[in-house]
């Protein structure tokens, strides 16, 4: 068996290994329906209710869907990729890993594929919102929704990664887990409008990558005007995908010692 | 490769600090391939502290460590291919069954033994779809050893590989560690057990407080360091250390009475020549004879307990 042989076998064992390992641990399941589908549910609950009173639609779970899509990408990127391999190292599971031939790079590649695929699940649930809140979307334009969900996922991926490359309190990796969805929450615009804010303020919290999620979504199923051309904030969210995971790679520490 | 001597691990001059304490000094030893070489040694003794160095998860603070001629700490995918490791505490995906882990760790080999094989040497077959985290202490210390096994390793280390198992557990690790050694795999281990010691060892070393105390063959080091045996048995009525003398017994006599008769134990180098003189000497009608040789045990609690490396054993002393 040839070593690039021997890399991917160790990518698939590990692919399997973190799969099972993420499906049968509950609180991620808890962390994903609460921080995606409860939000859902949430708006569309206000949505019935304004409807139910006014008799006309609210349209809040449209103008959310910015909001639920950043949310939920960030839930699989920090509670379930960041929390669970700060938790690997603080157990000690990396130090036995360590003493075996296993790759560190298979270890982490094989931790994303179940991860990728509950962000394209995510970027699946979105645009079928998108499509049933406002009818008669044109098909390029819901690949452009799923576009974004989709690099926007990989870049948080890839900061989620970054940020377990050293990390060894899972308490700490938690509360991050916590601490980070709320400050985006704040300033990506999606709780209100970066206008309101007075321009350097406005202007630094441009710089936040989630707000470049958040901004994008929003010009597409709002048509609000866009802080950057479209072309030009999924570059963004590509560089920084592949820029954090190398590091993450080349950070990564398997030792809590 | 291995040393000039077929020395599969070396360890040169080994010391360790942490801050301002030293936990190794000068330590030094050969593993020979094939061989299955124990370290003994009280707690805190340093036992881990060597393995964890031989296994490359810790660098020497001075002196050296080769493992095939390779520094582990350096060339970690050359060594960690060629020996495989159970820690002492070791942790495992949680949620994984026994065999799912077995594969994982598989895959990470060239050449593996069927897990299927191994599950059942060790024991686990009934435990082979359960979980982990379900596991008892003594299934997981053998689902490591079964890790540690999979690969066919060409050195194996056990970092107390007998620590939470049952005697008959105990016994069938003993096994498996025979059989190991006859498919060419060369064994360190780490142990509390003397009979452990004495029943798997070819060779052991005998650390106490950081450094070597006494290293060689267990049945050659309790010769050389526990000489002495004990000689029991009973008198009727009483006696005294005094009378016994008398009869010009060779050792250290202690008696103490019980009911109507008199325990006596002698503590001699010449087992034989006490009882040739108990058995001719006339009145004294001693029964009930029992005669104890020093054991590795006895030797552990010596240089454990007794003056800093007794009977002559040195501190940069090669194993």
């Amino acid at each position: 068996m040839s070593t690039a042989q021997a890399f991917r076998a160790q990518t698939r064992a590990f692919t399997t290994a973190h799969a099972r390992e993420l499906v049968r641990d509950p609180r991620s399941i808890v962390a994903l329906v609460a921080s995606f589908l409860g939000l859902i549910v949430l708006l569309w609950g206000v949505d019935a209710l304004v409807a139910g009173a006014s008799g006309a639609p609210a349209g809040v779970l449209a103008r959310g869907l910015p909001l639920v899509a950043s949310m939920g990408v960030m839930a699989i990127a920090f509670m379930l990729t960041t929390v669970p391999l700060v938790r690997h190292r603080s157990s000690g599971l990396l130090r036995t890993l360590s003493t075996s031939p296993a790759r560190r790079g298979a270890y982490l590649l094989g931790h994303l594929p179940i991860r990728v695929g509950m962000v394209v699940a995510e970027a699946a649930v979105i645009v079928a919102l998108v499509a049933w809140t406002t009818p008669g979307r044109p098909i390029p334009e819901l690949l452009a929704v799923s576009g974004t969900v989709l690099l926007g996922g990989a870049m948080l991926l890839g900061f989620g990664l970054l940020l377990a490359a050293r990390l060894s309190n899972p308490d700490v990796a938690m509360q991050l887990a916590y601490l980070l969805p709320m400050a985006a929450l704040v300033t990506s615009g999606a709780l209100f409008p970066l206008a309101i804010l007075p321009d350097w303020v406005a202007a630094v919290f441009r710089l936040v990558p989630t707000t470049w999620i958040v901004g994008a979504l929003d010009a597409l199923v709002s048509g609000v005007p866009a802080p950057l051309p479209l072309a030009a904030t999924w570059g963004l969210m590509a560089a920084c995908a592949l820029g954090a995971g190398l590091a993450a790679v080349r950070l990564h520490r398997w030792d809590a010692g | 490769m291995n040393g000039p001597t077929g020395a599969v691990v070396t360890v040169e001059r080994l010391g360790k600090r942490y801050g301002d304490r030293s936990v190794l000094h000068d330590v030094s030893l050969d593993v020979r391939a094939g061989e299955v070489f124990g370290l003994l040694g009280p707690n805190g003794a340093g036992k881990t502290t060597v393995l964890e160095t031989i296994m490359g998860l810790r660098r020497p603070t001075t002196g050296t460590v080769r493992v095939l001629g390779h520094d582990p700490a350096v060339d970690r995918r050359f060594v960690t291919e060629r020996m495989a490791v159970q820690p002492q505490a070791a942790t495992l995906f949680p949620t994984l069954t026994v065999a799912e882990t077995l594969e994982l760790f598989a895959s990470f080999h060239r050449v593996v033994r069927r897990p299927a094989e191994l599950l059942d040497e060790l024991d686990l077959d009934d435990a082979r779809r359960v979980r982990v985290k379900h596991l008892s202490g003594g299934q997981e210390r053998r689902l490591l050893i079964a890790i540690a096994l999979i690969g066919n390793p060409e050195i194996i280390v056990l970092d107390e590989p007998s620590a939470g198992l049952d005697p008959q557990a105990r016994r069938n690790l003993w096994d498996v560690i025979r059989r190991q050694q006859e498919r060419g795999t060369t064994v360190l281990l780490s142990t509390h057990h003397m009979d452990e010691a004495t029943q798997v060892c070819d060779r052991i070393a005998v650390l106490v407080d950081g450094a070597v105390a006494a290293a060689g063959e267990p049945e050659a080091l309790v010769r050389e360091h526990a000489a002495t045996a004990t000689v029991t048995f009973e008198i009727p009525g009483p006696i005294t250390a005094e009378t016994l003398r008398s009869h010009d017994l060779p050792g250290d006599i202690s008696v103490t009475s019980k009911g109507s008769v008199s325990l006596v134990a002698i503590l001699t180098d010449d087992p034989d020549a006490v009882l040739r003189r108990l058995t001719f000497s006339t009145g004294l009608r001693p029964s009930g004879f029992r005669v104890a040789h020093g054991s590795l045990e006895d030797l552990f609690i010596d240089l454990a307990n007794g003056p800093r490396h007794a009977a002559g054993a040195g501190r940069a002393r090669r194993a």
